[in-house]
This record gives C-alpha cells, sequence and structure tokens, in this order.
C-alpha cells in the first residue's frame, strides 16, 4: 500500500481509466458499458472539466477514479460524486481514500454545503463506505438504470457540511 | 378560457423569458429575477433535438411551458421534466393542461418507462398536481437549491410505468 498516490487527473490518465470501465465490476457498479468508448468516456470527463477528478495510482497505474462536479446557479452550493475502482484492486481501501480525498478537498477548499450520489440499492459496499463518509439515504429510485438486461432501483444520498 | 399546447418555437423564446423572472415563478423553479432573458433565449436554442419542449396558449398568449429532458443509453427509459406557468395564469389549469401532454407523449410514442423530477418541498399545488398524475414521492433532497435567502428542501418525485 505504501506505493498507493491519490492525485489529481492527468491527460494522459484517460486511456487506462476508460479500459478500467469496461471491469464487469465497473459496469455493475456504475453507468459504463461494457464496450465503453473512449469517445464516450472522454466525452463524459469534458462535459464535467470544470470538476475535481482524483486518480488512485498504484505501483504507476492508474486503478481508480473520482470526481466531484459543481452545480450552477441556485444550486452553486451542491456537488455530485462519482466513483470507480477497477476490479483488479476493489476492496483495498482505495474508494475510501479516493472519497476521502475529495471531500477534504470541499470541506477545506470549496466551501459547497451539500453533496450528492447516486448509487445501486443492491451495491451495499459502496452504501456502507458512503455512509461511514457521512452520507445519508434521502431517495430510492425505481427502475432508475438498466443493468445486466432488467431495471434496477438506485439511491439517493447527501452529505450536508 | 381557450388553452392550446403547442411545440416550442423560437417565436415563444422573448415571452417565456419574460416569464422565467416572475416572482412565482422564481419560487417554485431554479431561475432567478434578474436572469437576463438573452440568457434563457440562448438555454433554448441550444436544446436538444430529442427533447420535448411545449407551450402553453391562452388566448393566443403565452402562458406556459413544459420541458422534458429524455437520457441515453442505460437510463434511455428514463426523463426528466420541468414546468413553469405565468403568475397571472396559475390555477387555470395551464400546469395539467401542460403535463397530460408530456406524459402523452412519454407514454404512447417516446415509449419512457420513468418521468422524474424535483419540486421543492413547500410548492403544494405542484404536488398536488404531480401527485394526480400519478407521480410518487421518492425522497426528501435537504438543500437541495437556495431561494430568497434560504436554502429549501424539494421532494423527488417519478412517475413508473
Amino acid at each position: 500500500m505504501a506505493s498507493d498516490i491519490i492525485r489529481p487527473l492527468r491527460e494522459q490518465d484517460r486511456p487506462a481509466l476508460t479500459a478500467l470501465m469496461r471491469d464487469p465490476g465497473v459496469c455493475w457498479g456504475t453507468h459504463s458499458l461494457p464496450y465503453e468508448s473512449p469517445r464516450r468516456f472522454y466525452s463524459y470527463l469534458n462535459n464535467r472539466q470544470e470538476g475535481v477528478h482524483l486518480v488512485a495510482e498504484v505501483a504507476g497505474e492508474p486503478v481508480g477514479h473520482a470526481v466531484l462536479t459543481p452545480d450552477k446557479g441556485r444550486r452553486a452550493h451542491v456537488g455530485n460524486i462519482a466513483l470507480a475502482v477497477a476490479d483488479s484492486h476493489s476492496g483495498q481501501g482505495l474508494g475510501s481514500a479516493l472519497l476521502g480525498a475529495l471531500l477534504d478537498c470541499t470541506d477545506r477548499w470549496l466551501g459547497l454545503k451539500r453533496l450528492e450520489l447516486t448509487v445501486f440499492a443492491d451495491n451495499y459496499r459502496a452504501i456502507a463506505l458512503y455512509e461511514r463518509h457521512g452520507f445519508v439515504r434521502e431517495c430510492l429510485y425505481l427502475a432508475h438504470t438498466f443493468r445486466g438486461g432488467r431495471y434496477i432501483d438506485a439511491l439517493g444520498m447527501a452529505r450536508l457540511a | 378560457m381557450d388553452i392550446r399546447i403547442v411545440p416550442l418555437d423560437e417565436a415563444h423564446h422573448c415571452a417565456l423569458g419574460e416569464i422565467m423572472i416572475q416572482p412565482g415563478v422564481c419560487w417554485g423553479t431554479l431561475g432567478h429575477p434578474l436572469q437576463s432573458p438573452e440568457r434563457h433565449r440562448q438555454m433554448l436554442q441550444k436544446r436538444s433535438e430529442e427533447a420535448t419542449d411545449l407551450v402553453a396558449l391562452a388566448e393566443g398568449e403565452v402562458a406556459g411551458y413544459a420541458l422534458l429532458n429524455t437520457y441515453s443509453a442505460r437510463r434511455k427509459h428514463a426523463g426528466y421534466l420541468i414546468m413553469a406557468v405565468a403568475d397571472v395564469h396559475t390555477g387555470k389549469g395551464m400546469g395539467s393542461a401542460l403535463l397530460a401532454a408530456l406524459i402523452e407523449t412519454a407514454d404512447n410514442w417516446l415509449d419512457l418507462r420513468r418521468l422524474e423530477l424535483n419540486v421543492f418541498v413547500d410548492n403544494l399545488p405542484a404536488i398536488a398536481l404531480y401527485e394526480k398524475f400519478g407521480f410518487v414521492r421518492e425522497g426528501l433532497q435537504h438543500h437541495f437549491a437556495y431561494r430568497d435567502g434560504k436554502l429549501v428542501d424539494a421532494l423527488a418525485m417519478a412517475r413508473s410505468r
């Protein structure tokens, strides 16, 4: 674990992160697709250029990604969070490290009052991670997303500063 | 009163920019009183060709509008809607006429399974309207948006089929 680093996203991380988004476990827990293309994923990143993008690096390789996207106008106090960790490195605390770094950044530097996220209702490990970091359940969205041939529900969670 | 629902047209943009800054509309939406009508017009011009944007005409005069955005890929079964009715035309059935037209489009022509919206928790007439059309409460989002000096909560509502 000594070689684990949380650092800002660099342009050259994009291919490795796109590959990670195709992992079965990542598709299971996010809105990614099994054949996630660079065009689709780069457009996702480009639409969030205002955001804080972090990468978890292990042995020189990007194996996790977290993004905080601030909202605008009358919701400028709100940020949205998304996380993904490669299947090969899940369960090693990288999600916690990424989320901790994002929360530290918002609490100390950005001053956002409300952080929100969506997580599939059966992704118990992610839900437990978010609850450990102070997120609470606000909403249950029925048939939120299509996954593996059927519609699944999602939780809306939030953390107030 | 003669109420007609028509697709949004460039000819309606100026009138809608004026409606968006009315006190009652700002109270119930994410608009603010000093938002430039020009910026609102640019926002309307940038709307996707996929979106369904409707205008309510009362005796030929622009009295309200409703927007339906659809998502893509793993959420292409879902849509998100926004509505506004001019302050002088509230309580006359404009919202009902707009919402009925959006739902008819979503159910019978776009095959959407899930319609989502957010509504401020104290906007009781709007909540009653949405419930009349089959929307249910999915959760309460705390400090959803800033409004007239305070952070206010919002309901997340959805209509599934």
